[in-house]
């Protein structure tokens, strides 16, 4: 069994502490809620759980209990506590990511490198560990009950892939339970259905398509522009479906997952869209690098420049591959001349005409470009690319 | 104004609808190999 939402055990084991929830008094709903999802876990991968487990409780929690006991004499050492423990978690998502690029390929097959490939959605976990400590220091939210924060770091729908929940809004819910109703209930199944008809329909039709393209290795502007295309629409319905999923299963398990895309395709420009696509990474990386950093006070070039660090950063964060740093280059520059230009969205009223959708297109159609980037192989990408300018036939 | 909300009959219909498309999908074992992809940006094409 894998921890993944398209792994019919883990699901049907999840539907079952959705049951289990369902049946058990409300005031059980976090201890239960941690201590099932935790048997899920194990029973996946118990390396996981361990290493997951071990860092709320070990990690996180000694940590949290520094940073407040400091706030209460002094704010520099709470700051100076608060960096320290953010940069180790830092830390391990970066040895994660360059073991990972490292070890993966000879490690195939082999159950230590079925336990890293299980390990998979770690750098969500770490953002949700960042959030923790980050509100921890920010603000003064109290008492944690350490179930809750396990139960925080580890909800299953959103272990692997996110979305990615603010510590705040979770303890809020985990304070305010409520038993399963039916709308809430038919709304997550319909949620749950239509993520997996995104992901293991369109997409994966898609996917058909993009894989016929790419054997046929023939690149010209009608070839091109369709895989580019396709790329950008699997991209969206894959990663949007799997969201979706999670959402459902967050719904009948008691807790509002927060949404992760909003319309993207209709964005006027490349700001514009990173504010409907992946909503909640780009919400955690607002909240913990750029503000911090000053984002928003800065001059228009250096908020532009401290977002096109993000976005090379975001690049390597897929992956430690060339075609990933160019990924981020390319959104990175963009956003970087939007930033200085000022550039602002087109207020609703007036989203109507040649043109909103002139923009749509060419936003679009520099996004679609970027997707080219996750291609595996970089003379792909070239081949592709110059095809645009090769005429049919 | 909010917006009007769905009626449940037609939310009925696509509901069906969506499980036969996937229900589908998995008779063609399009699922099971879609099952394999751990994480959307680790696709190998």
């Amino acid at each position: 069994m894998s921890l993944s939402l398209l792994d019919l055990q883990f699901v049907l084991l999840l539907l079952a502490v959705a049951v289990g929830r369902r049946v058990l008094p409300l005031s059980w709903h976090v201890r239960f809620g941690a201590v099932a999802s935790a048997a899920l876990i194990g029973l996946a991968s118990p390396r996981t759980l361990v290493a997951l487990g071990g860092i709320t409780l070990l990690y996180l929690l000694p940590a949290r209990a520094l940073i407040v006991r400091a706030k209460a004499s002094s704010q520099k050492t709470a700051k100076v506590i608060a960096l320290t423990s953010i940069f180790g978690l830092v830390a391990m998502m970066v040895l994660f990511k360059v073991h990972l690029f490292f070890e993966v390929p000879f490690l195939h097959g082999s159950r230590l490198g079925k336990e890293i490939v299980a390990l998979i959605g770690f750098s969500y976990f770490l953002f949700r560990a960042i959030n923790y400590l980050y509100m921890h220091y920010l603000m003064d939210l109290g008492r944690d009950d350490p179930l809750m924060v396990l139960y925080y770091t580890i909800f299953p729908p959103t272990l692997t892939s996110g979305p990615i929940h603010k510590f705040v809004d979770f303890k809020k819910q985990t304070e305010k339970v409520r038993q399963l109703d039916w709308p809430t209930f038919r709304d997550g199944v319909y949620r749950i259905t239509r993520g997996y008809f995104r992901k293991m329909v369109i997409a994966f039709a898609i996917d058909g398509l993009v894989n016929r393209l790419l054997e046929a290795n023939q690149w010209n502007t009608a070839t091109s522009a369709l895989l580019i295309a396709s790329l950008y629409v699997f991209f969206y319905f894959d990663f949007a479906g799997y969201s979706d999923i999670a959402i459902g299963f967050g719904q009948i398990l008691g807790i509002k997952v927060p949404e992760n895309f909003r319309t993207p395709f209709k964005a006027t420009s490349i700001t514009e869209f990173w504010r409907h696509y992946h909503i909640t990474l780009a919400d955690w990386l607002r909240d913990h690098v750029f503000i911090p950093l000053g984002g928003m006070r800065a001059s228009r070039t250096k908020a532009g420049a401290i977002t096109f660090v993000l976005m090379v950063l975001c690049g390597l964060w897929h992956g430690l591959t060339i075609p990933f740093l160019l990924w981020g280059l390319w959104h990175g520059t963009m956003l970087l001349a939007e930033g200085i230009a000022g550039s602002k969205p087109i207020p609703p009223a007036k989203r109507k005409g040649p043109k909103y959708w002139g923009r749509v297109a060419f936003t679009n159609v520099r996004i679609s470009i970027g997707a080219l980037f996750f291609l595996p192989s970089l003379d792909v990408v070239k081949g592709v690319l110059l095809g645009l300018i090769q005429p049919l036939g | 104004m909010s917006k009007p909300k769905t009626p449940d009959y037609m939310m009925l219909v696509k509901w069906s609808a969506m499980v036969a498309a996937v229900a589908w999908a998995l008779a063609h074992r399009l699922g099971a190999e879609a099952a394999a992809i751990p994480e959307f940006v680790y696709v190998n094409f």
